[in-house]
């Protein structure tokens, strides 16, 4: 009997720890996107999707006649008070682990977002690398409702189309929860935020028709980035002073650039694995920017022989040219017009040089981003005529 | 001692209580009594009117000048002759199938071997099956076994110790070493351990194994068991000892360290390279037989956020309307498996694919349609029955099944922290763990590099030079100098 003493602590230690935190897979909601609106009289409105994961008759694999998704919504003072009550109406407990994607909706943004980030960092069921949208026209839980074709989950079809738009466009940017919250707490850094927006009907996308069609009555498009000044949203970008952020912040990989090469008659060219340096100049209140990338052509539209050494100079040139002029252009139109720095010249500098930022700060106060000289160079290199080289005419 | 025939013949007739198997048969020779003794089920009567009665009877007819045991010695025209003095000999060689050649008044008696061929004949191995490599086994016959090991080994330095183990068995145990290989300390420790043995009978080697393990409470094997002589041919050359018991075809070879298990002969004869392949797919199938119903387990009830958003939506619409915890449900699938497996081997093969048809229609389709298991669970099982498998140590596929549970249970009471526990405590097992005096996880620990050339990975051949420091002290091996 002595020898086996041993076996009744062991047994106490794995039994009396109570199963901590134990869940089998039926007793949870797998929440996929959450929505945060606002009430007029105040309140958070909230909207969660949850996953439906009841088996469909013998078919075990994630297909049937039902909703593939489940709304819940609720209002309450405080956002971890709303979440909570959809208990209410939902049989399980919310599974926030798996969250893919926070949509904010404009109005909640143009009042502050503050809450948002207080409450998500704090609460320590959620990961920190779920998706940050914000909504333009329409409300959070209308965004939700739109089925879409090919990913049944729409926060999953956004999710991937932000993800592809970031690979070969370039309009929008990825904001993880927490990129958001770390440039939001940066002082020196003002934060962006992707949006969305609903393309046709509403009404009509919430059917199970808008599935079932070729061409869908609606659907949810990429649109330019959102600007914040603080904790306040206070404008939106263009679709061209999207793409310059995301070159300043060396967010492109690939893109597509397009150009007249003769009067009327135009060429569009790729850039592939762009990289932008930054380089900060404290002495001369100078921000350098020097964007390097191989560029291919994919269209071109005008008789020009791509054999010639010197017309390859001249497309690179054009191409650089392009570049540097919309960027200097762009740059100084969103500093101009928002007097704020999203771009993090003003922490470039600060780490470059802490103690002429800090003289310069003291001298120019909030209007220091205004009186940068903004200089931008850029080298592309052409390296792919594809596979022809001269334009197919009869 | 054996000068009162009638006297002794009377003793045995009472020991064995008049047993009618033993034949006295009684011969006069040149006026004195000759009585021919043997045991009639183990001996060859052919043998005997053949060689015995023939040549006792041109003896009769002779002149004699020696004394008449001398002369039947020096005449009898059988190759096997031993000469035995005490009664307990006597019965000895009785039950070994001797004939014995009792004369009167003389001081010794004669055996004569005639045993019968009542042993099965060489076949291919059942339980270790090998594409390339021989194709005999051994037998439950003692000298067939030693002669199919020296027919491979011959040399002076195969060395083999004899014992008889076994209060009525009288079993023999042959301890077999190839001297100057093998580390002496080892063969003393098994000696020792089978000169200790004081049991009523030995019927397999089985038994040996059970009573000279040091690591009994331990359920993890620390010796091999083989068929096949070429493995105990190729286990000798390392320096290691076998241990050779009668009526057993089973042949025991110690130290048995885990990375033996994972080895075969084929593993010898192949190309480094391919077998490399081969035991990583082992260890790998040991790992997965370990690890994965628990890790399952723990993953879909505890740390959900482990496993990707869509395998975790699919889970969850599998495991839709299973009424059992997780834990319960891989619980019944596993001691379904179990059943179906033990059914399988004691069935006779005839109703086996009965038995296979509704084992897989029950396990696989009707329990996921009926919502008792989800199919996903079946998969995971499964993986684990088929990894489980592929160890040629039937002893280790036997102890796979309690550390399986363990891990389970690890992980069913506290996630991947549970299994983790359960893995320290698994290792820190099998560190502590000796095969006589060797480390169970030799080579990897303690470490030898000339020794994990053979280990997971195996070099080519010829740089496969050396042995074992544990093994033997003559670590050079010969080999053929192909410059």
């Amino acid at each position: 009997m002595k020898r086996y003493q041993w076996i009744f602590p062991f047994f106490l230690i794995i039994l009396f720890t109570g199963c901590y935190n134990y869940r089998e897979l039926n007793q949870i909601a797998l929440t996929s996107a959450i929505g945060i609106d606002q009430t007029e009289e105040g309140d958070y409105l909230v909207t969660v999707q949850v996953l439906n994961t009841q088996k469909q008759g013998s078919d075990t694999n994630f297909s049937g006649n039902q909703s593939k998704f489940i709304l819940y919504q609720q209002k309450g003072p405080t956002l971890q008070h709303a979440l909570r009550t959809i208990i209410f109406e939902s049989p399980r407990r919310l599974y926030v682990n798996h969250l893919n994607l926070l949509i904010i909706s404009e109005k909640v943004a143009k009042e502050s977002i503050e809450d948002i980030l207080d409450f998500f960092a704090r609460n320590t069921e959620f990961r920190k690398d779920f998706l940050v949208v914000l909504s333009r026209e329409e409300d959070p839980d209308e965004v939700m409702q739109i089925l879409t074709p090919l990913e049944t989950l729409n926060s999953k079809n956004i999710r991937d189309s932000l993800m592809s738009d970031i690979k070969f466009y370039g309009v929008a940017t990825k904001v993880t929860f927490e990129n958001l919250l770390e440039s939001y707490l940066n002082k020196k850094t003002n934060i962006v935020l992707p949006t969305i927006e609903v393309i046709g009907s509403v009404k009509k996308g919430e059917s199970e028709d808008n599935i079932k069609q070729s061409i869908p009555d609606a659907a949810v498009k990429i649109r330019p980035l959102a600007i914040f000044n603080d904790d306040k949203m206070i404008g939106y970008l263009s679709e061209e002073e999207s793409r310059v952020y995301n070159h300043v912040q060396n967010n492109i990989q690939n893109s597509i650039i397009t150009l007249n090469c003769s009067k009327d008659r135009k060429f569009t060219a790729e850039l592939i694995s762009t990289k932008t340096k930054l380089k900060a100049d404290g002495k001369n209140k100078k921000i350098s920017i020097s964007v390097k990338a191989r560029a291919s052509i994919k269209e071109i539209n005008c008789d020009v022989d791509l054999l010639d050494p010197n017309t390859i100079t001249k497309l690179e040139e054009m191409i650089n040219q392009e570049i540097i002029s919309t960027m200097e252009k762009d740059i100084q139109n969103i500093i101009k017009q928002y007097k704020t720095d999203i771009f993090g010249f003003e922490e470039l500098l600060y780490k470059t040089d802490p103690n002429t930022y800090k003289k310069l700060k003291k001298t120019y106060q909030d209007e220091l981003i205004e009186n940068l000289e903004i200089e931008v160079s850029s080298n592309v290199e052409l390296q792919t005529k594809g596979n022809i080289i001269k334009e197919i005419t009869r | 001692m054996l000068e009162h025939t009638e006297q002794i013949i009377k003793q045995l007739k009472e020991e064995t209580n008049e047993l009618s198997d033993i034949i006295y048969r009684k011969k006069i020779i040149h006026k004195k009594n000759v009585y021919i003794i043997y045991n009639e089920p183990l001996t060859s009567s052919d043998k005997i009117s053949d060689f015995i009665i023939r040549s006792l009877t041109h003896i009769e007819q002779e002149k004699y000048i020696l004394p008449l045991i001398e002369q039947i010695e020096n005449d009898i025209s059988n190759f096997k002759v031993k000469r035995i003095d005490n009664y307990s000999d006597l019965c000895f060689y009785l039950h070994k199938g001797f004939t014995l050649i009792l004369v009167e008044a003389a001081t010794y008696a004669l055996a004569l071997e005639t045993k019968a061929n009542i042993a099965r004949g060489i076949n291919s191995p059942t339980t270790e099956n090998t594409v390339r490599g021989a194709k005999d086994a051994f037998v439950e016959d003692y000298q067939t076994n030693l002669g199919l090991i020296k027919k491979r080994i011959k040399s002076n330095d195969l060395w083999i110790q004899g014992f008889t183990v076994g209060k009525y068995t009288n079993t023999q145990v042959g301890v077999l070493s190839i001297h100057g290989v093998v580390k002496e300390e080892l063969v003393n420790q098994i000696t020792k351990h089978l000169k200790k043995i004081d049991i009523d009978g030995i019927i397999d080697s089985g038994m040996i194994k059970n009573l000279i393990e040091k690591e009994n409470k331990s359920i993890l094997p620390t010796t091999i068991t083989t068929e096949r002589p070429d493995v105990v041919a190729q286990a000798l050359l390392e320096g290691k000892v076998a241990i050779v018991v009668d009526n057993s075809p089973y042949i025991l070879i110690v130290p048995g360290l885990l990375n033996d298990y994972f080895r075969t002969m084929e593993d010898v004869y192949g190309k480094g390279m391919n077998i490399s392949l081969t035991r990583i797919v082992k260890y790998l199938a040991f790992i997965i037989a370990l690890f994965t119903p628990a890790v399952y387990i723990a993953l879909i009830t505890y740390n959900q956020e482990m496993i990707p958003t869509d395998l975790l939506a699919n889970f969850a619409t599998q495991r839709d309307g299973v009424p059992f915890p997780a834990f319960f449900e891989g619980v019944i699938m596993i001691i379904s498996f179990e059943i179906l497996r033990e059914s399988d081997l004691r069935v006779p093969s005839f109703s086996g694919s009965a038995l296979s048809i509704v084992g897989a229609l029950i396990l696989g389709d009707a329990a996921v349609s009926a919502g008792i298991v989800s199919p996903i669970m079946i998969i995971v099982i499964s993986i684990t029955a088929i990894s489980s498998l592929p160890f040629n140590e039937y002893e280790l596929i036997n102890a796979l099944r309690w550390y399986r549970l363990l891990f389970m249970l690890g992980g069913a009471f506290l996630g991947i922290v549970g299994v983790l526990a359960m893995t320290i405590f698994f290792i820190v097992r099998l560190c502590h763990l000796e095969s006589f005096g060797k480390p169970y996880l030799m080579p990897f620990v303690p470490t030898y590099f000339s020794s994990l050339k053979n280990s997971i990975i195996k070099f080519p051949f010829k740089q496969l030079t050396k042995r074992h420091p544990y093994l033997s002290n003559n670590r050079i091996k010969q080999r053929g100098q192909t410059k």
